[in-house]
């Protein structure tokens, strides 16, 4: 048989929002409410234009097990434009859209395949009368599964193209959590041809052959920590032989950035140096917007001018105009300002005032192995509070000495101003 | 520095009183109540630091004043004399070195300690070591808040505040609070998370809001079908009601036709036709009868008179002559003028032919034809006469002038001759000279006149030069004029000479001159001319003749004009008579003509106008008897028709004709009607079938039936049109609902709001954990810094104080930019001196001033330390620490203590036993106080208590 292909794509997470930003304007917020959408989109109109044979979604759909319907009803949309032109959706759930939910799920278009949680179920693809692959898969139960679900495939019998469709955390990826976590030993014990994974967001191929195991990522990063290129993979298929190839469908990027103040010495030319930063990062080829994450670092003599109230608000407002006027825009997140003046802390340290004794205690706690009980228990009504808690991190990781530091810039800014 | 003497020369009770000599340690100073302690202690601090107003001021108003020894730390003696107050005291100090006046001698003395340090710390009374504002000198707070926070000018406080605001401004824990930034984004996050909890129901809403729309679609669909039946009842009762008029006139005109008696045929229209025949008939006969008239009017004015047919034979040759009346008319008018003109310039010719001459009339101006020589020849006559005339004048001219100068030049020689020599020269240089001359022998001798020697000599040469030169002159004027006489009389003979040759000129000339003038007559007579013309006046006599020709062509030229004017007016008047001949009348005059023409013209019109009326009736009577012709032929042809359409209806009247017209007519609407109303019905029916059931159920109902039956069905039309609506508007609105579900992105922005939110939130609990700990860490290093980092004067205090409470409190401390003081006590706990009881307050002041004063001398700056009763708050025990504390003290100082109370004079001897230093009684009575006179210091011999 001719070549043919199919197109592999997962966490779409549909209808999820953007993580991070602190403020938005209206276009911008009509951009990134569309921005997975707009991802799923371009997944269809790639199977459409390859005529791909079928469409493989490989879990987490949707945000969360309370799909929104507006998600659903775009995915229907989509699915239908498929169904319409003859390919066939073959997902299933990952733990982010388990089946466990008590979402009301709404009647998907003929030609698309769901498949269910705890039993591997296998849908065969037919063209011209004879069977073009064979698909297994299963779904996630619940938001944390435990097992190791590969376990549960059963063999490739000898014929077409055998394809795994699994939600899954090979080899315990620090980066997600580790649900339905499984070794690369595990997945080629079925014999299968290609493992379509999902649940690891950044795209990539793990195992070239035999089987190809494939992570085909997330296709719209949705915070600063998904930056880099997202979208889906299109699978070039002969006899048993797999070529995947990455398609980009992101429609606005992420980017981070630093500026080091050490060598400016006045505001002009911080923002100078920002605005050519700002003009160096450009969002891709195909993509409508870039967010960009722009930090200040390093020590300078501009410390003191950064630390008025308002001034980095004041840079912030000028760069986002700047970047809003630009086609494709660029957003500017936020500036943070990690600055710290020319201060000689060891001889601060040295000396027999207030200041010395307080870098001195400052410092007996960075020592510390981990926060003194009392100074977390200062933090705690907040960080414990039962609505903040759900949206801040965990207070051990305040232990982080980078808040020590902070909390010593921000007394020395106080107390020696002049030395700012 | 300490005091040896005191003696106090006026202060307040005191007046020269003095006191034994003091001791360089500890002296105690005992006295009652008004013994003059407190008065002996402002004395002092007066002698040092000057005497004010004050309750102490000497009593008999003297000014204050008195004398103190001292000796200082080298072991040197001085005298400090002060008297009087303010900057007009006196002041005198004198030492080894001598006398020093004024404030500048004692400030070594004093060591540049100033009155209120001195005052606060130095010497003061049990009520100012009870008082803590004496503490607040600002020299003592320095030395008692010199510890350094290094913080230059920043304020720890503020810098505590702004933190401790900053943490409050972020976030409170009170459940209450609202204000703070992340409580105000916890209750955003809280309304957006319920917002997100209700928007999750979506799914479901929509799945419900889609079966209720399928079920509302379902209800629609039978509603359509039920209303579609009602409007077909109600279509047919509707017919039903239609039809029942047209029903009813059917069976009516069914009924009417069967009475009427049947006629199978009659002329199509036949009453129509037979009205519109006897129109036709009544119209033909009236037409008839107009035409009848007509002709008989136009024959009966035919038969009148006709017109004058000789006339009407002339009426051309009038008619021209009547065209020409106007030419006439001018002719006649011109001729008029032209004799007019010809009288006038006749009389013209007259008078020029009287101005010619008798012998001109008008045949010989005819004849006379001059020609354009004659000008020539006059002229040239004219010019040679006028030359010789001309030449003739010069030569006469010539000679005349010649005579004149012949005359000129003998009168000049005879008075030539006659003058002599200097006449001719008597306007010339001789005279000149002589009359210089003559001025300056005048000048030469008034100069002398004016005793000018140089000036007389030099007119008088100067005369004499201008003698001789006038002298020479006279000479040359001579010989002059002998020359001048002899050639004017040669001039003379030559002007005789030219007369002479003038003269025969002149004769010459004239004899030419009289032989053109008698060419020129003989000219004139050749010409037929008066001979006596000149040549100009010939010129204009032939002028004025060609004028006199001219007029004479004129008036020839007028007479031909008359009488051509003359001839055609005369042959118009015989034509006129030819045809006034013609018509058998008399001829006219010329001036008959024009009215006679008129006449004619105006009767000639007559005639015409009355040929072409009889031409016209002529016509009429011709056009009037053939029209009666056509409308007797078509009446006759009408009556024919009318009989053949009565034979054709069967009838001989047509009375009959129309009667049976009428029953044909009825009969045949009655049919028609009744097919008319047939097919409506039909047509209601719808169909042939249907027309059967209308029939039968119209044959069954009644109109009132019907009418109830319609009602009903569009109640019930009318019911479920209302559902029906009812249903579409709420499937419009369930749609609506769905669309909007589907539309809507509430769920994306909740959620976006949420991190945005969460965002925000993480940004301030970091800025808050910041500000927290920042606060936190600063409390710390503030309260290890005030246990750690006190002044050397507060340790020195602490060591004092906990000498003075037995340990009970080890340390004293100044906060950090506090207001007050802080005592520590033995378990660490802090306290206000405002909590400490009296005395133990008084042993803090005590302990503190005592550490300034040690602070003081080791800046190398000791004064005596006059302390007034200060021990009688303190317990036993605590006391006796005091008076150890003096002691020790007293090793560095001169101490004086004041008191009233025997018990402190008995605690000083009981706890420093020997060391003990004798009191100093103030007055005499004091040992009786006492009760010990003989450890007592007596008073000086010299002192006179009156306090």
């Amino acid at each position: 048989m001719a070549t043919w292909r199919f197109v592999h794509a997962a966490d779409l997470h549909l209808d999820s929002p953007f993580v991070g930003l602190k403020t938005y304007r209206e276009k911008l917020a009509r951009d990134l409410m569309a921005a997975t959408f707009t991802a799923l989109q371009r997944i269809v109109d790639l199977c459409l234009e390859k005529e791909a044979e079928f469409l493989l979604l490989a879990g987490d759909l949707f945000d969360g097990p309370g799909r929104s319907l507006r998600a659903q009803l775009r995915l229907r949309r989509e699915l239908e434009r498929l169904a319409a032109a003859g390919i066939e959706t073959f997902m299933v759930h990952g733990n982010h859209d388990h089946l466990g939910g008590k979402s009301v799920t709404l009647n998907w278009p003929a030609g698309v395949h769901i498949f269910p949680a705890q039993q591997v179920e296998m849908a065969e693809v037919h063209r011209g009368g004879a069977t073009l692959s064979r698909i297994y898969g299963l779904s996630h139960e619940g938001p944390e599964e435990p097992d190791n679900l590969v376990r549960r495939f059963p063999a490739a019998t000898r014929g077409p193209l055998a394809i795994g469709l699994l939600h899954a955390n090979l080899d315990g990826s620090a980066e997600h959590e580790n649900y339905a976590p499984c070794a690369l030993a595990d997945l080629t014990a079925p014999a299968y041809d290609y493992w379509a994974l999902g649940h690891i967001h950044r795209a990539g191929i793990r195992r070239e052959a035999q089987p190809a195991v494939v992570y085909a990522g997330n296709p719209q990063g949705r915070h600063v920590k998904e930056a880099g290129p997202r979208g889906c993979y299109l699978v070039e298929v002969d006899g048993h032989q797999v070529l995947p190839q990455f398609y980009p469908t992101a429609v606005i990027g992420w980017e981070e950035a630093s500026v080091d103040i050490s060598s400016l010495e006045n505001m002009d030319q911080v923002l100078a140096a920002l605005e050519k930063t700002l003009e160096e990062h450009r969002a891709g080829p195909c993509q409508e917007g870039l967010i960009l994450r722009l930090s200040l670092g390093g020590r300078g003599p501009v410390h003191r001018e950064l630390k008025f109230p308002g001034a980095l608000e004041e840079i912030l407002e000028q760069l986002r105009e700047a970047g809003q006027s630009r086609e494709p825009w660029v957003w500017v997140e936020r500036l943070d300002a990690a600055t710290a003046p020319a201060w000689d802390l060891a001889a601060l340290s040295r000396g027999t005032d207030l200041v010395a004794t307080l870098l001195g205690q400052i410092d007996a706690a960075r020592q510390a192995p981990e926060i003194p009980p009392e100074i977390r228990q200062l933090l705690l009504p907040l960080y414990h509070h039962h609505l903040a808690r759900g949206y801040l991190p965990p207070v051990a990781a305040l232990d982080e000495p980078g808040l020590l530091e902070e909390v010593a810039a921000d007394l020395l800014g106080l107390l020696l101003p002049e030395e700012d | 520095m300490w005091l040896r003497t005191i003696q106090v020369n006026r202060f307040g009770a005191f007046r020269d009183r003095g006191w034994p000599d003091l001791q360089p340690g500890f002296n105690l100073l005992f006295g009652p109540n008004e013994a003059g302690k407190t008065t002996l202690m402002m004395f002092l601090r007066g002698m040092f630091f000057g005497f004010g107003k004050s309750p102490y001021d000497p009593v008999d108003s003297s000014e204050p004043g008195g004398s103190l020894r001292l000796r200082d730390g080298r072991g040197l003696e001085w005298t400090l004399e002060r008297s009087g107050r303010g900057k007009k005291a006196r002041i005198l100090v004198s030492g080894p070195q001598g006398v020093a006046p004024g404030e500048a001698g004692l400030r070594p003395l004093l060591q540049d300690v100033s009155r209120p340090v001195f005052e606060n710390i130095f010497a003061f009374s049990l009520k100012e070591l009870q008082d803590l504002e004496t503490l607040k000198q600002r020299e003592v707070q320095h030395l008692l808040y010199s510890a350094s926070l290094g913080l230059g000018q920043v304020s720890l406080k503020a810098v505590e505040d702004r933190l401790h605001k900053q943490v409050k401004n972020l976030f409170l824990a009170d459940k209450r609070a609202s204000a703070p930034e992340i409580n105000q984004i916890l209750g955003e996050l809280a309304r957006v998370r319920q917002e997100i909890k209700e928007l999750e129901r979506q799914p479901q809403q929509y799945q419900e809001l889609q079966s209720k729309r399928a079920r509302l679609e379902e209800e629609i669909r039978q509603l359509n079908q039920e209303e579609a039946q009602a409007k077909n009842e109600a279509l047919w009762l509707d017919k039903l009601h239609q039809a029942v008029q047209a029903w009813e006139e059917f069976l009516l005109a069914q009924e009417a036709l069967a009475a009427l008696p049947r006629i199978v045929s009659f002329p199509e229209d036949g009453l129509a036709r037979l009205e519109k025949i006897q129109a036709g008939l009544a119209q033909v006969e009236e037409q008839r009868e107009r035409w009848l008239r007509e002709l008989e009017s136009a024959r009966e004015e035919a038969a009148g008179p006709g017109p004058d047919q000789r006339l009407l034979q002339a009426a051309a040759l009038i008619d021209a002559l009547g065209e020409e009346r106007l030419r006439f008319g001018d002719r006649e008018e011109e001729l008029k003028q032209l004799e007019g003109k010809w009288s006038v310039i006749n009389s013209r010719l007259q008078e020029r032919l009287t101005l010619l001459g008798p012998s001109w009339d008008e045949s010989r101006l005819e004849d006379f034809h001059p020609t354009l020589n004659w000008h020539l020849n006059i002229q040239e006559h004219e010019v040679r006469l006028e030359a010789a005339a001309h030449t003739l004048r010069q030569a006469e001219d010539q000679r005349r002038l010649r005579v004149e100068t012949l005359q000129e030049k003998e009168a000049a020689l005879d008075k030539v001759a006659h003058a002599g020599i200097l006449q001719g020269a008597a306007r010339s240089f001789p005279w000149g000279f002589a009359a210089l001359g003559l001025v300056l022998a005048v000048a030469a001798g008034a100069s002398y006149l004016w005793k000018s020697r140089d000036l007389t000599r030099l007119l008088a040469a100067g005369a004499g030069m201008a003698c001789a030169a006038a002298l020479v002159n006279f000479w040359q004027l001579r010989a002059n004029h002998r020359r001048r006489l002899a050639e004017m009389e040669l001039d003379k003979q030559g002007a005789l000479s030219t007369l002479n040759a003038g003269e025969s000129l002149c004769l010459k000339e004239a004899q030419r001159l009289a032989r053109l003038r008698e060419e020129w007559r003989a000219w004139l007579e050749n010409a037929g001319l008066d001979a006596n013309l000149s040549p100009t006046g010939a010129l204009a006599f032939i002028q004025e003749m060609t004028a006199a020709r001219s007029i004479l062509h004129d008036l020839q030229e007028l007479a031909r004009a008359r009488e051509e004017w003359e001839a055609y007016l005369e042959g118009f008047t015989s034509r006129l008579a030819g045809v006034l001949a013609a018509l058998g009348q008399p001829p006219v005059s010329r001036a008959q003509v024009s009215p006679t023409l008129l006449e004619m013209r105006r009767k000639v019109a007559a005639a015409l106008k009355l040929e072409e009326h009889h031409q016209q009736l002529t016509r009429k009577i011709s056009a009037a008897a053939k029209e009666l012709a056509t409308w007797e032929t078509r009446q006759k042809h009408l009556q024919e028709t009318m009989d053949h359409l009565l034979a054709a209806a069967g009838e001989q009247e047509e009375e009959g004709f129309r009667r049976r017209a009428a029953h044909f007519a009825a009969q045949r609407d009655l049919t028609r009607k009744t097919r008319d109303l047939a097919a409506r019905l039909r047509l209601l029916a719808g169909s042939e079938a249907a027309l059967a059931q209308l029939q039968a159920d119209l044959r069954q109902t009644s109109p009132e039936d019907l009418e109830e039956r319609r009602r009903r069905a569009a109640r019930h039309l009318q019911d479920l049109k209302a559902r029906r609506e009812e249903a579409l508007q709420l499937q419009g609105k369930l749609q609506t609902l769905i669309e909007g579900l589907e539309q809507t992105d509430a769920w994306s922005r909740a959620m976006l709001t949420e991190q945005t939110l969460a965002a925000r939130l993480r940004d301030l609990a970091h800025g808050w954990a910041v500000a927290t700990l920042s606060s936190h860490f600063l409390e710390q290093a503030r309260r290890l810094f005030e246990s750690a980092c006190q002044p050397q004067v507060l340790r020195r205090a602490s060591h004092y104080f906990e000498l003075l409470t037995e340990g009970r409190y080890p340390q004293v401390m100044a906060p950090l930019e506090g207001e007050s003081f802080q005592v520590i006590n033995r378990q660490g706990g802090h306290a206000p001196p405002e909590r400490l009881s009296r005395g133990t307050g008084e042993q803090l002041y005590l302990a503190l001033r005592f550490a300034l004063i040690r602070e003081y001398s080791q800046e190398g700056r000791s004064l005596p330390l006059i302390l007034d009763d200060i021990l009688v708050n303190f317990d036993q025990r605590r006391a006796r620490q005091a008076v150890l504390l003096l002691q020790e003290m007293s090793n560095s100082h001169q101490l004086l203590l004041f008191t009233c109370h025997p018990h402190i004079l008995d605690l000083v001897q009981e706890t420093l036993g020997p060391k003990a230093p004798r009191p100093v009684l103030l007055e005499e009575s004091s040992q009786e106080f006492w009760g010990r006179a003989g450890g007592c210091e007596p008073l000086a011999p010299s002192s006179k208590t009156d306090t």
